[in-house]
């Protein structure tokens, strides 16, 4: 075991030990060091009075030259069990007397030598002089043996040896009862250190025993418990929060060691892909790539990885429906105070609507453009003061402008002349106001020529329902007024080329009338007469026709006169009841006064509405023509007691070429052109006109004229829906 | 009546109707009557100027109304009475703004010409 690693009451037992032995060592040593040195001390002095005792007690052995005295004198020393020898000598130093008795010489030495007493190796030996009086008469020899004394050093050590022996476990003993009351708040203190670090439970504290130093670390160690507790808890409330954000926001997350393996997906993320986590983690996130682009991204995100960059791509991922969606996928690394990446941090965003709504824009763009540029048309965009942002190629082909730059923002009316300002800016407001304008004109392009158009002006909306922006949708219609213009001609001289026959024929026919008069040719006459009426209504059809034309071209003329109203029926009813001898028409005329129009135009409606009467009810014999004043306008009326009209044909009578089928009946002849030319009459001079009937009854016509009455402006272009 | 026949000058470019225009207006009417199917004739008239002139809108080669207005601003033929008559609807309004007199629309009652024609030629 590692002796760092030891617990701490070992420690504080080995120095507590370790602290004694010390002591006890040096002091024994001390101890023994100073006994050696007092015992030779003491044991010299010792021999020394030894040595003079004897020494005075020989003193009359030697003098008197007896041996036996002087032996017994040693033999003394008998006493003296560390005393192995002695001897006398006597004054000329010759060996006297021994002890033991005949010692040899390796107990006693044969002379005599230096006095006093030294140690040699395990003895201590030495001489005295024997004096009597001041004069020397021998010498004393005495030899110690210092074995006894390692004896006793033995014995000492021993007991020195035991001493230390207890001393220590008295040591031990104590050390172990008193390190506890220090090891043991350190040891509770590591045992909840430990327990803390394995649990992770930061809520135990440890219990204080006392008020030193140790209680201090333990009030410390419990306070910083404490902070760590609040910043464990902040920490957790900061990653429950993190994890409740993570997993509710619109993205997928997830988060990468610094390697960039996954060690963390949120919720969305196995949502969508309908996958696990055990799945997932590490690479395990391209099972739900596409086949087709996962190498790329790969690619691209360790090349990310490994430069510690910001990541940004665009894939599909997989969902569990098995569908791809497309992502926006963003990661950055998260690095420690010194800048090492500790974990990536990762979105997927998902784009498929946005994709979608995209593609869908580029498809829609791509058609309106394709079909601008595809248009035969000249398209304008317009801002709402009418100015111009852009005209499609095709328009500036048209217009003959070769760079639009010096058109942009220039009003779309600066086009046009002068004349036709009011026109363009009418179309403009109606286009404004929600609807779509329309007129026509001529204007000259860029390089001069003049061109006639039809001009759509119509509103665009943004997304607040407001008008944001006009198109303007013009198309060259300068070969249709060329063809019109050729057909309105062609009508011109056939009509003329066809009435000049006519009037030859009449002006004949009445040559002839005159001619048959004068020889009262009166038979004659009769079908002369008939000829004129045929020629007449030929000569209605050949204007009808013209008429027809002319009303669709907006260019039937109209004189502003006073006339008579009652007048102009009168001579009308008149001139008609010459054509026919079977009805009889009635008049029940208001009191009108004049008003103003085209006296003709209204004899001619007049004409057509009491002709049909009559064509139509070839069974009855009365017609009656009405007038009445009513309020501002003056209404005319004609009925017949004839066919009259189905439900069906009603509203339909006033239509061009439209001619009452009756199927089982007579056919009935003519272009139905009357009314409709009667219809637009009246309506050009701001009456009305319209036909109460009930089939098999008869029908009534009607029209009425305002009784202040003005013309439609003939050079009013028309603005229509 | 006096003595001495009107004079009535017809232009038309149709001979058939200046062929019974001249019946009408000699045999009915009573009148003198030269024809003619030349514009240039109607502006180039000398000494000998008729009494009426009866002309038709559309001359070969020439505008009636034109020739009319010529006339009219002429000092020395603007007295001169004259009557537009035509195949065209527009007759009226055409006449009035070139100047005429008066104005008979193409195909005609033969009493409306006559009525027309005396009243003028007697002022």
């Amino acid at each position: 075991m590692n002796r760092k690693k030891q617990p701490i009451q070992y420690k504080i037992t080995r120095a507590i030990l370790m602290t004694s032995t010390l002591v006890l060592l040096l002091t024994g040593i001390a101890y023994f060091a100073y006994e050696l040195l007092t015992f030779r001390e003491t044991t010299v002095d010792r021999m020394v009075v030894l040595g003079e005792v004897i020494s005075n007690n020989s003193t009359a052995a030697l003098a008197f030259d007896s041996k036996d005295e002087a032996y017994e004198v040693l033999s003394a020393l008998r006493a003296q069990e560390h005393i192995i020898s002695a001897a006398l000598y006597g004054e000329n130093d010759s060996l006297f007397s021994t002890f033991p008795r005949n010692a040899d010489t390796t107990l006693v030495p044969a002379k005599v030598g230096k006095y006093g007493y030294f140690f040699d190796g395990l003895y201590l030996h030495g001489f005295t002089p024997v004096i009597l009086g001041n004069k020397r008469i021998g010498s004393l020899y005495l030899k110690y043996n210092l074995q006894v004394l390692g004896r006793q050093f033995f014995i000492f050590g021993f007991i020195v040896i035991a001493i230390f022996i207890l001393s220590l476990l008295l040591a031990w003993a104590l050390s172990s009862k008193l390190q506890r009351r220090i090891s043991s708040p350190i040891m509770a203190l590591a045992e909840v250190a430990r327990s803390v670090s394995i649990n992770k439970d930061y809520s135990v504290r440890a219990v204080k025993q006392s008020d030193d130093e140790i209680g201090l670390l333990t009030d410390a160690f419990n306070q910083m418990l404490t902070q760590i507790q609040e910043q464990s808890l902040a920490l957790k409330e900061s990653e429950k929060r993190f994890r409740t954000i993570a997993d509710n926001i619109a993205q997928l997350a997830w988060m990468t060691d610094e390697t960039g393996s996954i060690t963390w997906y949120n919720k969305r993320w196995f949502d969508y892909t309908g996958t696990t986590f055990e799945e997932m983690q590490g690479w395990g996130w391209k099972k739900v790539h596409h086949p087709d682009h996962v190498d790329h991204v790969v690619k691209k995100y360790s090349s990310a990885l490994n430069n510690g960059e910001i990541w940004e791509d665009t894939f599909p991922i997989r969902s569990k429906e098995g569908n791809y969606g497309w992502f926006l996928s963003r990661a950055i690394p998260i690095r420690n105070e010194s800048g090492r990446i500790l974990h990536w941090f990762g979105t997927n965003t998902d784009i498929t609507e946005l994709r979608n709504a995209e593609e869908a824009l580029r498809l829609s763009e791509e058609f309106s453009r394709t079909l601008l540029e595809s248009s035969p048309d000249c398209v304008k965009a317009l801002d709402l003061e009418g100015r111009l942002l852009s005209i499609n190629q095709q328009g500036l082909r048209m217009l003959e402008i070769e760079n639009f730059d010096a058109y942009y923002g220039m009003k779309m009316a600066s086009l046009w002349g002068e004349e036709y300002h009011n026109t363009v800016a009418a179309a403009i407001e109606k286009a404004l106001s929600g609807r779509i304008g329309h007129f026509q004109g001529v204007t000259a392009t860029a390089r001069g020529a003049m061109k006639w158009w039809d001009v759509l002006m119509a509103p665009v909306y943004g997304p607040d329902d407001k008008v944001e922006r006009l198109i303007s949708v013009s198309r060259d219609i300068t070969k249709l007024k060329e063809l019109e213009q050729q057909k309105d001609d062609f009508i011109g001289i056939a009509s003329h080329e066809l009435k000049t026959p006519v009037t030859s024929i009449k002006a004949y026919t009445q040559v002839l009338q005159d001619r048959f008069r004068k020889s009262d040719d009166q038979k004659s006459l009769e079908m002369l007469g008939k000829m004129d009426a045929q020629i007449n209504k030929l000569t209605n059809l050949i204007t009808d026709l013209l008429d027809v034309t002319k009303i669709e071209q907006g260019k039937l003329q109209f004189k502003e006169e006073h006339f008579d109203f009652n007048e102009l029926v009168n001579d009308v009813a008149e001139e008609v009841q010459r054509t026919t001898k079977k009805h009889h028409v009635v008049l029940e005329l208001d009191k009108t006064s004049d008003i103003v129009g085209d006296r003709d135009r209204v004899g001619q409606v007049i004409t057509n509405l009491l002709t049909n009467a009559i064509k139509y009810s070839p069974r009855a014999d009365k017609i009656v023509i009405r007038t009445e004043v009513r309020q501002d306008a003056l209404i005319f009326s004609v009925q017949d007691f004839g066919l009259g009209l189905s439900k069906e044909d009603r509203p339909r009578v006033f239509e061009r070429f439209y001619r009452v089928g009756d199927p089982g009946h007579e056919t009935y002849p003519g272009l139905g052109l009357g009314l409709f030319i009667s219809a637009s009459i009246i309506h050009r001079q701001n009456g009305k006109i319209w036909v109460e009937s009930e089939k098999g009854k008869g029908s009534t016509f009607y029209f009425s004229l305002p009784l202040q009455n003005k013309l439609k402006d003939l050079n009013e272009k028309q603005l229509v829906e | 009546m006096s003595d001495v026949k009107k004079k009535i000058l017809v232009a038309d470019d149709d001979p058939n109707i200046l062929d019974v225009m001249k019946i009408m207006l000699e045999d009915v009417g009573g009148y003198e009557v030269t024809t003619t199917m030349d514009g240039e004739y109607v502006l180039n008239l000398k000494n000998e100027h008729p009494d009426l002139i009866l002309l038709d809108l559309w001359m070969s080669g020439m505008d009636g109304g034109k020739i009319c207005k010529t006339l009219k601003d002429n000092e020395q033929t603007k007295d001169i009475p004259l009557i537009i008559f035509s195949a065209n609807r527009d007759v009226a309004t055409i006449s009035r703004s070139a100047g005429a007199d008066d104005y008979i629309a193409k195909p005609f009652q033969m009493s409306d010409l006559l009525e027309k024609v005396a009243r003028l030629v007697s002022r």
